[in-house]
Parts: C-alpha cells; sequence; structure tokens
C-alpha cells in the first residue's frame, strides 16, 4: 500500500500520537520550569506573561511545564494500562476459547459480571482502601478495560480455529495453546494493535477523569487529571486553568481513536493474506 | 419462558452476591484492616486493634458478610465514621440531586441522539455520512470536563443564560433548579445523545435492508408488517449493549458532571467519603449503586426476551 | 463627520454632568431599614454533621449555635466588659475563690421551660468534663459547682483565675437545659434568640425565632444557612443572589474574590476575631524536631511576606506575624525586627544546620488533601523550604484523620505540619509533663507564667505574664507562626449590621437587618 493511500484518520491521527509521544519524551528531560516550583511572585500569570507561555496558577507554578509532566505521566499510565489490557484480555480469551466450552461459558459470564459494573465505582473502593496511587489507577482499568478486549480477541480468534491449517496442525499433536500462540496469536496481532490504540484513549481518558475527582495520581507526580483538580478546586471550571488540561486530554484521546480506526480500516483481515 | 427468566434472574442473584462479595474481599483485604484506613496513617497499633475489636471485625469473614447483606436489605447503610450521620439521611438530600442530573442527561440524549442517529442512517443510504459520523465519533470522546468547561465559559460566563454551577433544592425555587440543571444535563447529554445515535443508526440500517421484507414476505406477511415484526426483533438486537453501555456511562459521567457544576450529589458524597477513607460509607454506597446498575441490566435483558418472545410467530 | 463630533462632544459634556452631581452625592447616606424583610440565607462551607456544641468543635458548629441559639452565664463585649446574660448579677469573694451567680430564671429556653440553677450546673459540668481540651481551659482550677439556692450558682476554686470568669462568656459558658441530655445532637435547646428549626445533613440548617426569648426580637426571624462545600460554587451562589452572604469564605477562593470584582458588587467584612493564626509545628518527640538549634533555622528561614503574598490577600486581611495569637489577642503585633524573637536570616540558617550535620536530614512535612487552602499554604513553605536548600518530603492525609490523630491527643507522628487554629495562649499548658498535648510541647516555666497571668490581680500584670510567655514560645521555636488572618466575609450590600464576634467565632444573626 502507497502511504498516499492512508486514509485522513491514520495521518491525522498519527500526527497527534507522534506530537505527544515526542512531547512526553522531551518532559523526560526538559521542561521550561519546574512544575512544581511555587513562585509567589507570579501568581496567576496569563498567556505569556513573564515567560510563562501558558501563564501560571494560583500560587504561581507554569502551566505549560506542568502539562508537559502530565503528558509524560498520562502517556505512558496510558501505554501501560492498554498494554496490560491487551495482555489480559488475550489470556482471558485463550483460557475461555482454549480449553473447554464449559469454561468458554463460565468465563464469558464472569466478564459479563464484570463488564456489567462501572470501572469508575470499583476504582474508587479501591482507591478508598489503599489511597489513591498510580498503580492502583492502572490495576483496576486494566482489570476493567481486559474483558471487553477479551470478547474482541475471542470473536476473532475462533473462526481462525476452524481454519484448516489449524485442524491439519490439531492432527500433528499440536496442544491447543501451541496452537493459540504460534498459529492464531501472528493473525490477530493487528487487531490487539488496533485494541491498543484505542484502549491508550480510553486510559488516558479515564485515568485523567480518577485523578480530576481525587483518587488518582496527586503532587509530587503530576497527570493532566491533577492540572483539573487544582483548577477545579481554586481558579475555578471556567478558566484556562482548567481549559489547557481539557483540551490537551481532548486532543491527544482524538488523535488514538483515529489512529485507531485507521489501522483498523487499513489492517482488516479481509484484506490481508494469511501466514500459516 | 419460565427457564429463561429463571436462569436471568439467578444470574442477577449470582451477579449482585458476586460483586457485593468482591467489594467486601476488597475492603477487608486489600491494604490492612478497614479499622488501619479509617485511623489512618498515624494510628498505634493499639487504636486499630480495639476499633477492629469495636466494629466486629475480628469474627469470621462469612459472618460478617451475612450481617452486612441483613443490614443492607433492612435498609440500614450505616453512617459516616467521622460526623455519625446516618447514610439514609445524606441520601435523602443527595438522591434528588443525581436523579434529576441522570434524567435530565437522558433527555438530552434522547433529543440529541435520535434525530443525529437517523440523519446518519439516511445519509450512509445514500453513501455520505462520514461527516456526522465523524461528529458522532468525537461527541463519545468528548471529555466532560472539557464540554462542561466550555458549555461553562459560553453560555455561562459570556452569556450569562445559566449559572455555572451549584444547585437549589427544587422544594425552594424550581424554576432556579430547572436553569441549574441546563447545563449540567447537556453536558452529559452529548455523550449519551452520541452513543444513542450510533445505536439508531445501525438499527435504522438493519431495518432498512431489503432481506427482512423478503423473509417477511415469504412468511406471508405484508411488507409494513414483516418490516415491523422480522425488523424490529433485529433493530432490538443492540438494544441491550446500548442500554448497558448507557447505563454505564451516566453512572460515570454523573461522578464527573456532578464534580465539574459542584452539584451536591450521590458522587459528591462517594467522593468525600473515598478521600476522607471512610471505608464504610464508600462500601454501602457502591454496593448500592451497583445493585441499582445490575436492576437495570436485569429489566432491560428480561423486556428484550418478552418483546422477542412476543414478537415470535 | 459633523454629527459624530457632536455626538463626541455631547458624551463629554453629559460624563461631565454626570460627575458632576456624583461628587455632590458622594457622601456615603446611611440607608433605611428595610422592615419588611425578615429573612436571609447565608452560605457555609462545611456541614457541621452533629449539633451537640459540647462534643463538636468544628468551626462550621461553632459559627451558628453559640449566640444564636445559646446564650453564655456572662456576656462579655469586644473590651472584655461583662455584662448581665443567663446570670443577672455576681459576686466573688475577696480572695477571688469563691463565685456567686444569680441566675435569671424569668429566662426561658426555646421548649418554654425557664432557665434553673440545676440547668446551669449541669451546662458548666458538661463543658469541665467534655473531651474538648479548649472548653475544660476555664475550669483548670475550678474545684466544685453547686446549685445553693434555686436561683443562685456557688462556684470554689483552689486558687483565683481571671481565665474562669473570662471562660464564663465563651464557649465553656454557654447554658443548655439538663433536659436535653442525649438529645444535643440532633436538637439543640437554648436560650438564644433563634431556635433550630431544622437540620438536613447535606443540605442546610434552617433557624426560626425563639418565642421564648427574653430578650428584643431581632429583625431577622428566619435564617437558613446553606451548606455548599464547593467554594467557587458558593461564590456563584452569591453573584446570582441565591444567598445573601458568605460570612466565612475558605482563603482558596480569596484571590478570586479580589480578581474577580466580588469586592466591587458586594459589602466586604474582614473580622479579625473571627479569624486565626497559621503556624508551623513540629513534631517534639522525635529528632531532630525536639532540637533548638533545627527549629530556630526552620524559623530564619521562612520569608512570611512571600508566604502572605503566595496566598493573594485582600490588603489588610492578613497580616504576618512571629508571635501566637489571632489579631484579637492583647499580644498581637504585626512581624518586625522588633516584635520578632528570631529574625529571617536565611543563610545563617543554613550554616548553623550545616554546623549540626542536619542539612540533609529529610523532613517529614504533613499536609492535607481535601483542604484546598491549607494544601496550597504548605506548598508556599515547602517550597521556601527546599529553596533554602533542605530535603523536605510531602505526605498528606485527608482532613478527618489530620484531626483524631491531633485532637485526641496522641503522639502525632509527622515531623512537621501547617496548621491554623485559633492561637490559644492556654493551648500549651501543661501540667503533667508526660501528658503533654498535640502540640507536643510541656515547660513548667510557661506553666508558671500561665498560672500567674492568671491570677493577676492588675492588667498590667496579667499582660506583662502572657507577653512572657508568647516570647518564651518563640525563643526556641517551639512553634514557628506565620500569619494572622481576619475572617472575609461577602454580602448583600443590602444586608448590615454585623458586629465581631464575643463567645467564640459565632456568625450574630440578631445583628443583622435589611436596609433598602
Amino acid at each position: 500500500m502507497k502511504t498516499r493511500d492512508l486514509p485522513l484518520n491514520i495521518w491525522l491521527g498519527g500526527t497527534i500520537t507522534v506530537f505527544f509521544l515526542l512531547c512526553s519524551a522531551t518532559a523526560l528531560f526538559w521542561t521550561p520550569f519546574d512544575p512544581n516550583f511555587v513562585d509567589t511572585t507570579k501568581l496567576s500569570l496569563g498567556f505569556g506573561e513573564s515567560g510563562h507561555l501558558l501563564g501560571t496558577d494560583v500560587i504561581g507554578r507554569d502551566l505549560f511545564s506542568g502539562l508537559l509532566a502530565g503528558a509524560r505521566m498520562s502517556v505512558f499510565l496510558g501505554c501501560v494500562t492498554a498494554a496490560i489490557s491487551v495482555v489480559l484480555g488475550t489470556i482471558f480469551a485463550f483460557i475461555a476459547v482454549g480449553i473447554s466450552p464449559w469454561v468458554d461459558e463460565v468465563v464469558m459470564r464472569l466478564l459479563d459480571v464484570l463488564m456489567a459494573v462501572p470501572g469508575v465505582i470499583v476504582a474508587l473502593v479501591i482507591a478508598t482502601v489503599t489511597g489513591p496511587s498510580a498503580i492502583s489507577t492502572v490495576s483496576v482499568l486494566s482489570v476493567f478495560f481486559a474483558p471487553v478486549i477479551a470478547r474482541v480477541v475471542r470473536s476473532a480468534t475462533l473462526p481462525i480455529l476452524n481454519e484448516d491449517f489449524v485442524q491439519s496442525a490439531r492432527m500433528y499433536g499440536r496442544g491447543t495453546f501451541f496452537v493459540l500462540f504460534r498459529h492464531v496469536l501472528p493473525n490477530i496481532l493487528s487487531i490487539l494493535v488496533v485494541q491498543f490504540s484505542l484502549y491508550t484513549a480510553n486510559a488516558v481518558l479515564a485515568e485523567s477523569g480518577l485523578s480530576y475527582l481525587g483518587v488518582g495520581i496527586s503532587r509530587p507526580q503530576i497527570s493532566w487529571g491533577t492540572l483539573l483538580k487544582e483548577a477545579q478546586e481554586t481558579a475555578g471550571p471556567t478558566t484556562g486553568l482548567m481549559l489547557w488540561p481539557a483540551t490537551v486530554i481532548l486532543i491527544f484521546v482524538l488523535g488514538l481513536n483515529l489512529l485507531g480506526d485507521g489501522l483498523r480500516d487499513v489492517l482488516d483481515p479481509r484484506s490481508m493474506g494469511r501466514r500459516s | 419462558m419460565i427457564i429463561f427468566l429463571a436462569r436471568r434472574f439467578g444470574f442477577f442473584v449470582i451477579s449482585v452476591l458476586a460483586t457485593s462479595g468482591l467489594i467486601f474481599l476488597l475492603v477487608r483485604l486489600l491494604g490492612g484492616s478497614p479499622a488501619s484506613v479509617l485511623l489512618g496513617e498515624f494510628s498505634t497499633p493499639e487504636d486499630v486493634l480495639a476499633l477492629e475489636k469495636q466494629l466486629g471485625l475480628h469474627r469470621p469473614l462469612l459472618v460478617q458478610y451475612g450481617e452486612w447483606m441483613a443490614e443492607l436489605l433492612r435498609g440500614d447503610f450505616g453512617a459516616s465514621f467521622y460526623s455519625g450521620i446516618e447514610l439514609t439521611t445524606l441520601l435523602k438530600s443527595a438522591l434528588p440531586v443525581s436523579v434529576s442530573l441522570s434524567v435530565g442527561a437522558l433527555l438530552v440524549g434522547l433529543v440529541i441522539g435520535i434525530p443525529f442517529g437517523i440523519a446518519s442512517a439516511l445519509r450512509s443510504f445514500q453513501g455520505k455520512g462520514s461527516l456526522v459520523d465523524f461528529i458522532s465519533q468525537i461527541g463519545i470522546a468528548l471529555p466532560i470536563f472539557w464540554s462542561g468547561a466550555v458549555l461553562s465559559i459560553i453560555f455561562g460566563v459570556s452569556l450569562g443564560w445559566f449559572p455555572t454551577g451549584g444547585w437549589v433544592p427544587w422544594s425552594d425555587a424550581p424554576a432556579t433548579t430547572l436553569r441549574h440543571l441546563v447545563l449540567p444535563s447537556v453536558t452529559l447529554g452529548i455523550g449519551i445523545g452520541s452513543v444513542l445515535a450510533r445505536f439508531v443508526r445501525t438499527a435504522i440500517v438493519e431495518v432498512m435492508r431489503q432481506d427482512f421484507v423478503r423473509t417477511g414476505r415469504a412468511f406471508g406477511m405484508s411488507v409494513q408488517q414483516s418490516l415491523f415484526v422480522v425488523g424490529l426483533r433485529n433493530a432490538a438486537l443492540p438494544v441491550v449493549t446500548v442500554l448497558g453501555n448507557i447505563v454505564s456511562h451516566l453512572v460515570g459521567g454523573t461522578v464527573l458532571t456532578e464534580t465539574l457544576f459542584s452539584m451536591p450529589g450521590l458522587s459528591r458524597m462517594i467522593l468525600g467519603a473515598v478521600v476522607g477513607r471512610d471505608i464504610f460509607v464508600v462500601q454501602n454506597l457502591v454496593v448500592l449503586l451497583v445493585f441499582y446498575v445490575l436492576v437495570v441490566n436485569l429489566i432491560v435483558d428480561v423486556s428484550y426476551y418478552l418483546l422477542d418472545k412476543r414478537l415470535r410467530i | 463627520m459633523r454629527k459624530f463630533r457632536n455626538s463626541r462632544a455631547f458624551g463629554f459634556l453629559a460624563a461631565g454632568l454626570v460627575a458632576l452631581t456624583s461628587v455632590g452625592v458622594s457622601s456615603p447616606v446611611q440607608a433605611a431599614e428595610d422592615t419588611s424583610k425578615t429573612s436571609l440565607t447565608f452560605s457555609m462551607f462545611q456541614d457541621p454533621g452533629r449539633l451537640d456544641v459540647v462534643t463538636q468543635p468544628a468551626t462550621s458548629l461553632i459559627l451558628w449555635l453559640p449566640g444564636n441559639v445559646y446564650e453564655p452565664l456572662v456576656s462579655f463585649d469586644a473590651e472584655d466588659k461583662p455584662s448581665p446574660a443567663v446570670a443577672k448579677s455576681w459576686s466573688s469573694s475577696p480572695d477571688g475563690k469563691v463565685w456567686k451567680f444569680k441566675i435569671d430564671t424569668a429566662r426561658k429556653f426555646s421548649d418554654g421551660t425557664s432557665i434553673k440553677a440545676s440547668d446551669v450546673v449541669y451546662s458548666l459540668n458538661q463543658f469541665q468534663n467534655g473531651s474538648i481540651l479548649a472548653y475544660k481551659g476555664p475550669f483548670a482550677n475550678v474545684s466544685s459547682i453547686k446549685a445553693t439556692k434555686k436561683d443562685e450558682v456557688t462556684v470554689t476554686l483552689a486558687a483565683k483565675s481571671r481565665g474562669f470568669f473570662r471562660g464564663m462568656g465563651t464557649m465553656a459558658g454557654l447554658v443548655m437545659p439538663a433536659s436535653s441530655d442525649g438529645k444535643r445532637n440532633n436538637q439543640p435547646i437554648g436560650s438564644g434568640p433563634y431556635k433550630v428549626a431544622e437540620y438536613v445533613p447535606g443540605s442546610h440548617l434552617q433557624f426560626t425565632y425563639n418565642n421564648n426569648y427574653s430578650g428584643k426580637k431581632p429583625r431577622i426571624t428566619s435564617a437558613r444557612v446553606r451548606f455548599i462545600t464547593d467554594s467557587p460554587a458558593s461564590l456563584l451562589a452569591l453573584k446570582a443572589g441565591e444567598v445573601d452572604g458568605l460570612p466565612i469564605t475558605s482563603t482558596a477562593i480569596w484571590s478570586r474574590i479580589i480578581s474577580e470584582g466580588y469586592t466591587k458588587d458586594f459589602r466586604r467584612t474582614l473580622k479579625p476575631a473571627s479569624g486565626e493564626l497559621h503556624w508551623l509545628m513540629f513534631n517534639q518527640t522525635q529528632a531532630p524536631y525536639n532540637n533548638p538549634v533545627f527549629r530556630t533555622a526552620i524559623a530564619q528561614i521562612v520569608d512570611r511576606d512571600a508566604y502572605v503574598a503566595g496566598l493573594g490577600a485582600p490588603k489588610g486581611a492578613m497580616v504576618p506575624q512571629c508571635g501566637w495569637g489571632i489579631m484579637t489577642a492583647r499580644t498581637f503585633k504585626p512581624a518586625t525586627k522588633d516584635t520578632c524573637v528570631i529574625d529571617r536570616d536565611g543563610k545563617k540558617a543554613m550554616a548553623s544546620l550545616k554546623a549540626a550535620g542536619l542539612d540533609t536530614f529529610p523532613i517529614e512535612f504533613v499536609g492535607l488533601t481535601d483542604v484546598p487552602a491549607l494544601r496550597l499554604a504548605a506548598d508556599i513553605i515547602t517550597q521556601q523550604l527546599r529553596n533554602a536548600g533542605l530535603t523536605v518530603n510531602r505526605r498528606d492525609i485527608p482532613l478527618a484523620q489530620y484531626s483524631s490523630t491531633i485532637f485526641n491527643a496522641r503522639p502525632p507522628q509527622y515531623g512537621m505540619s501547617l496548621m491554623g487554629g485559633g492561637g490559644n495562649l492556654d493551648d500549651f499548658v501543661c501540667k503533667d509533663p508526660a501528658k503533654y498535648g498535640y502540640q507536643t510541647y510541656c515547660s513548667s516555666a510557661y506553666t508558671k507564667l500561665m498560672q500567674q497571668a492568671d491570677r493577676a490581680t492588675t492588667d498590667a500584670a496579667y499582660l506583662k505574664a502572657i507577653t512572657s510567655a508568647n516570647e518564651l514560645l518563640q525563643k526556641d521555636a517551639v512553634v514557628v507562626p506565620l500569619l494572622a488572618r481576619t475572617g472575609l466575609g461577602l454580602y448583600n450590600k443590602k444586608l448590615t449590621g454585623w458586629k465581631p464576634p464575643t463567645i467564640r467565632v459565632e456568625v450574630a444573626l440578631a445583628n443583622y437587618y435589611w436596609t433598602k
């Protein structure tokens, strides 16, 4: 496929994603100011004042540096959560499909129950008990994304298992799990990539929400959600302090969604050959 | 039919037991005992031990679980550890806020979702449609804190048409309450509307496919009958998914919306308890919410099944 | 073209006329009272939860019940002059050890029963034996409280005590019926001008005029206090006219109050008596916080002016100070080179820390997660310490847990913390060296000075004793006071009449009235 044939989705989504990844990478080494640095002489500055590109918050911390630091954290957490979810989901799906129809039924029902419960709710319980933290956020989100991914993986796996080349492998005495990993996995890789992209978006959104509510990341660690929370408590939700992080989240999530959808269109199994 | 209902209800009971059990275990086993959570990091081991005895946490888990379930069924939701106020009292003032917001958001969602979905379906039928699709996709992805902030700035601050936060009880000044509901309902309703739009679109596109007419005709039905009977049954299929989706969206979205617009609803209560590590309040409120979600799902499933049964010739 | 020039000229003329006329009427005219409006709605950022003043020390409660629902035994004005309240007269023996109070039995509680001496004894015992240390203070030297006649209460002291008599005008002197035992969490009954008509937790507190009140009927006969925990939302409610005033505002929104012009559209009140003190507290059961060199260095590092600037307060609302006490304390003085025992000297501080090997010690600083005002304040101080080169580890915990640890007289396990509070010198009185309070400080010298003050016969002697006690606190940086702030209130311009609180921090509803 020629590059210029790639749909708009991938172009736009890809550019946005790459831009944010670059920002996160930069933030690993450098930010214009220390985002936690309190400067009482520079309170609530506006756009571009005193060298602060996007101004400062009520106790003088630079907003732009905060956004960069937030990118670092949110991107990282988003990717980690998505990765864990995809892995977990695939494992669930393989267990369901690979052992017996009875196990399949039980596992799927279990996952149904998990899906019926809004993840936010259980995240709150865990945050109460363990105290809000990055780890509790990631774990809860992974556990709640995994069932949905499991469903997708399962429905993609089933038809493959019925393929001729799989049947012949089985006849040769290959165990089910061998078949799953050797034959099925490579063929669903594209689906996993798409899910990874989409769920990074979901994870970023969810983590921002949790931190915004006060049950996720808190200072000295910074995520976009933390910035939102501080804006809500001090300057109010109708100010730039709120709007900037919110817009940044919006763009990144949109970009990831576009990329995911675009990849899904491009990597559609129907247009790809199979490897056996 | 009885078998299905029994199975479905059985599943419901198992779900309730499983999720309440899960929450029960999370509360008691994660991160030390509930007593240490309540007393905080700076408590002494003796204090924790004393509180554990007082709260009966040393008894067998099954006994505690049973007692807890019995209390919930009695309607006793316990009290805040710090203020001593009973949950049912707090719920009296918090529930109207959350319920009003949910209803408002659903209404807005319907008003946005159905026309949008129909338009989208028609367009896709005509071969266009990517723009409307794109818009509904954005609608789903829009973070509530973004759309809420933007709406507040435009309609609340600049134009000054609606208050940008707060709440006045219905009993005080209903007209003012309505004004307070507008911005939050629209904010939350956008997401719901987008989900609905997608469903409506899928449903209509399916219904409009000719195959259904042919199938129905083969069964001896008229064109209208077949469209309605066969088509509707198939259109009803995504109902379960979408309603489950909407309920999830509502519960999660309400928490964010209530925080953004400073509405003193259920979410504010839960969040206050979470931040204050008031563990049993969180436990009970969460179970209440989960129960509500499971009940809605049960009703939807059963309704769909009954609808399906009646439509079968 | 000509039209434009003419209209501009006309504009200037019109403006000039308006300016002239406004100069003519620029002197403030006392607005006439609007007797038709007898109700008001206030906003409060905290829900008290329980209404029992004996067990609930929360500010959210002591703002509303004293003075409105309850009356004290003796009433003191802003100059500490006593006047009759529940006690219509009193006398003390020449040695000051026996006090007799004549109870005004014509007064009635809101349930219609008249006040008896036994009720007064009951009330005093409640506070004396209660759990709140600040309320027990006045009874430190009390050996017995008896109802010697149906309308007379006799209090016997082991030693004369100024604190006792003055205490009868504070929380410890509030009078409640003995029959209210066990019912005060939901049904507080007092003899004040108002009664609690309704308390809906999470929503509001409703006061209505107490028909059995013995004093003059107030102009406001119905008052609702709405709990709006979100401070920015309370500002919006005020702007929209949904509430008539915010008697107490959180410092987290003070900068917004100025920047968004609230002080123009609303009457702003600065109430020193409703204010509080900010200070840094150390856990003196641990090293190196128990080392005066360490603490002194911290005291030398903090920059109070920058701290006040960082909190963005309106002019006059916050004053840097080195001594202990709120703005209305008799020993209060703003921070200057002359009033501070320990001066600001960052370099000297770091040098002395280095010499003691303490400059790399990681300080454990505990803040609050859910009180934005104090959390931000702690952020500013933390930054100052870090700027000086110190290592500070921040840990934030919820207020509920912070309070239950601190105020139940447990040894705190933090290293340093920033607190806001009433600034009573009594807080450091420590009779038993093993039983210091949350301040983890016990000094017999200090306790002696405070006892001297309590027994002082002249005002001058009293002042001298408490000034010495105050200086003692500063000498080894037992605590590091930072600033005193006033209570900042915002009101609808037509609502007026507030007066400084005299019992503790109460918002006395009976003082308010509407103007046209």
